[in-house]
């Protein structure tokens, strides 16, 4: 059965501006969902309020049809922050434990890290430990991954990389993930969507970027 | 297993105000003393609540990624520590007597 995540009829307000409030989102397993829009309009925000870690006035979340108090809650979802993922006194090793990842996956996909698993976060430089980040979420056994910028801090070669495992982590999950480098969000994604003023709409080309004011 | 991570966060500060009331326990077994250091140890554990609340907050992202979410990250870290202060206080008190 192929799995579908959906979001709508979340409302969030900062006092009397309401930030987003006309929002529909959905994501199949098997498909990247690109997200793009200006800094500010509410991205991040989106996933988390999917991912369950900020509370939003009114939201609908459901898998399969089925609706989540939180997408956290039984493993469905997991979501890979903008900033750094894993604390800093646990070891990678421990990560991977908790996180249902096992070492022969992460060898084959990240092979440099291998020497260094027993390491903290801390022996990783910010690239290394973003991609790394990355693998652990990725290769992990839920139904979907959230991903706010994933590229950053990531050398070309490196997005490359990631860009190739999240093609090949599609197959099993459905991955929605945003980010400031909007040519690489659009090469690797399906669908796209664009946030402003609180709306979220799905766009076909890159032309409508422009029309929209999001690139020149 | 997993409940235990998050007081990794709070292990080191926690454990030295346990072992300072255990240490002044040890000296003066009395029952003043025992009301004097919950409170204290009370005091301790809601200062160090605090300072992971507002200074390593972001790392909540990650437990709630292992399924603990923030009730869980907070109340694992309060029984933890609260239990390994219990214990550690009645096995002073238990071996004062003996002595």
């Amino acid at each position: 059965m192929m799995n579908v995540l959906e979001a709508d009829s979340i409302m969030v307000d900062y006092g009397v501006v309401s930030f987003l409030s006309d929002i529909y989102l959905r994501c199949d397993q098997g498909e990247i969902v690109g997200l793009l829009g200006r800094n500010g309009c509410g991205k991040s925000t989106l996933l988390q309020i999917i991912f369950g870690s900020r509370i939003a006035a009114q939201k609908s979340i459901r898998i399969n049809g089925e609706y989540l108090s939180a997408g956290y809650k039984n493993s469905n979802i997991k979501f890979l922050p903008q900033d750094t993922l894993i604390p800093a006194n646990i070891t990678i090793r421990d990560a991977m434990r908790l996180l249902s990842v096992e070492r022969k996956v992460v060898a084959a996909v990240f092979p440099e890290s291998v020497p260094f698993l027993e390491q903290t976060p801390a022996r990783f430089s910010g690239g290394e430990l973003r991609f790394l980040e990355l693998v652990l979420i990725l290769c992990s056994d839920a139904k979907f991954c959230l991903l706010d910028e994933p590229f950053t801090g990531l050398s070309p070669v490196m997005i490359e990389r990631a860009i190739a495992l999240m093609q090949h982590a599609k197959k099993e999950k459905g991955i929605v993930v945003t980010d400031h480098r909007y040519r690489d969000v659009t090469q690797c994604s399906d669908r796209l969507y664009y946030l402003s003023s609180g709306r979220l709409r799905q766009i076909d080309s890159e032309e409508q970027l422009v029309n929209l004011g999001y690139k020149v | 297993m997993k409940y235990l991570y998050p007081y990794r966060n709070i292990a080191l500060p926690a454990s030295a105000v346990t072992t300072m009331a255990c240490l002044t326990l040890w000296q003066h077994p009395t029952l003043s003393v025992i009301f004097y250091l919950i409170w204290c140890k009370v005091i301790a554990l809601i200062g160090l609540l605090t300072y992971i609340h507002f200074f390593r907050g972001a790392q909540i992202i990650f437990f709630m990624n292992i399924g603990i979410g923030r009730n869980g990250f907070y109340f694992s870290m309060v029984c933890i520590d609260l239990l390994l202060f219990i214990v550690s206080t009645v096995v002073v008190l238990f071996i004062k007597q003996g002595v």
